[in-house]
């Protein structure tokens, strides 16, 4: 019995780090802000037929943001929708090669320095993934045992960065860009970089803050001259 | 997402629904904690704490202010940290991790055999299985009666006994078996 007291002596835990709590609150509320919006939006459209707008907002969200905010975000949200809509089609358009890799496998071969690792788009989860092993390296399989360490990072990576795709196709920027900043602090030397800031520049522009999309797409001309997301993210930059 | 939900909603809401903002701030570190007993790595902590707060967010008009916070937001805890299992089960990496090493340094003697103990829980209570051990931390560790844990976990009064039952006695024999390791008595 002296162990289940032990039991009842751990208590809930301590206090979580303070650091940890202030990255989860930021990207909280950014995800919180995307959906009342959309929750608003969709109010905001419904009820104009009923005239009863401004008291139609649910009043738990409205004791998260003042009615001004929301309505502020609502436009944000309906504005970087129509765009991001746009931006979609207009991206999918692009030759942006899509290549799905099965999980275990990584896209790595044991000769090509990281560097050299081709930006993989995994396909958007609404796709139905057809994997395409003629797409990998007959080498590559090889390689995976190698780095089992590494290829966890990767697979987290892929997953931090599904995530933020996910939340872009489903129209809620401010979250997608939420997790490649998690992704970015998560992972300071990051393998998938690349397709983050790829990622992130387009969040940016779906929230109308497009001078800061057009400096992160600066930095990434520089740091990916020879990138194959680059034509995506200029062509999203020239849509007016 | 209609009108209609919305409107429904209000009500409820107005039977003073707890502020997101503040249980936020005084539940964080509660819901941290739960999902790193219930088996979640570290590295993973940020993204479930997030994803348990929102849908917390969601529910929150609909939760019964009569009752206490926390086995309510337990219930959350769980269902994410079962899920994030059933997705992990793909992953390289397993998360039988055991928790962190604690105790780095020697206290005094005293202070040792306490702490060695609390270790020992911690390490017994991670291989409890997870259902089991849901209802072990709400009972053992937090205090909970059984009726609001069954509630909580929206399972029958009895298997939550059965449960208890269960998970106490495979936590006494992890206990028994480490302690063996350990060369104890």
């Amino acid at each position: 019995m002296k162990s289940l007291e032990a039991l009842r002596a751990l208590g809930t835990g301590g206090e979580a780090p303070a650091d940890a709590k202030q990255r989860v609150q930021a990207a909280l509320m950014a995800s919180i802000a995307a959906s009342t919006a959309a929750t608003a939006a969709a109010v905001a459209s419904q009820s104009a037929a009923l005239s009863s707008a401004p008291t139609a907002g649910s009043p738990l969200l409205a004791g998260l943001t003042s009615a001004k905010a929301l309505a502020v975000a609502a436009g944000i949200w309906v504005m970087g929708g129509a765009t991001g809509a746009a931006l979609y089609g207009a991206l999918r358009t692009q030759e942006v090669r899509v290549v799905y890799v099965d999980r275990p496998v990584l896209p790595i071969s044991v000769t090509a320095p990281p560097a050299a690792v081709s930006p993989v788009v995994p396909a958007p989860t609404s796709t139905p993934s057809a994997p395409m092993p003629a797409a990998i390296e007959p080498g590559t399989r090889h390689a995976a045992p190698a780095a089992t360490a590494q290829g966890s990072d990767l697979a987290r990576e892929r997953a931090l960065l599904d995530l933020a795709r996910a939340a872009a196709s489903r129209g809620e920027p401010a979250l997608a860009l939420a997790q490649t900043e998690r992704h970015r602090a998560q992972f300071p030397r990051a393998k998938l970089a690349e397709e983050r800031e790829a990622l992130a520049i387009r969040a940016l522009l779906s929230l109308g803050r497009a001078s800061e999309a057009r400096t992160r797409a600066e930095a990434f001309h520089l740091a990916y001259p020879n990138s194959l997301l680059a034509p995506a993210i200029d062509s999203a930059l020239s849509v007016p | 997402m209609g009108l209609r939900t919305t409107l429904k909603r209000q009500p409820a809401a107005s039977k003073a629904a707890p502020d997101f903002r503040e249980l936020f701030e005084t539940q964080f570190s509660y819901v941290w904690y739960a999902l790193k007993r219930l088996g979640v790595a570290e590295r993973d902590l940020e993204d479930l704490t997030q994803q348990v707060f929102l849908q917390v967010h969601g529910h929150l008009a609909k939760f019964d202010t009569k009752r206490p916070i926390r086995p309510w937001l337990f219930s959350f805890a769980y269902h994410a940290a079962s899920n994030y299992r059933a997705l992990s089960r793909h992953r390289v990496e397993l998360s039988i991790v055991p928790p962190e090493q604690t105790c780095p340094k020697a206290a005094a003697d005293e202070q040792l055999i306490t702490r060695q103990e609390l270790e020992l829980a911690e390490l017994a209570l991670a291989r409890v299985p997870l259902d089991r051990r849901a209802v072990l931390l709400l009972h053992e560790v937090e205090g909970h009666s059984m009726p609001e844990i069954a509630e909580s976990l929206s399972i029958p009064l009895n298997t939550a006994y059965s449960r208890l039952r269960l998970a106490r006695q495979e936590y006494e024999q992890v206990v028994k078996r480490l302690r063996a390791q350990r060369g104890e008595a």
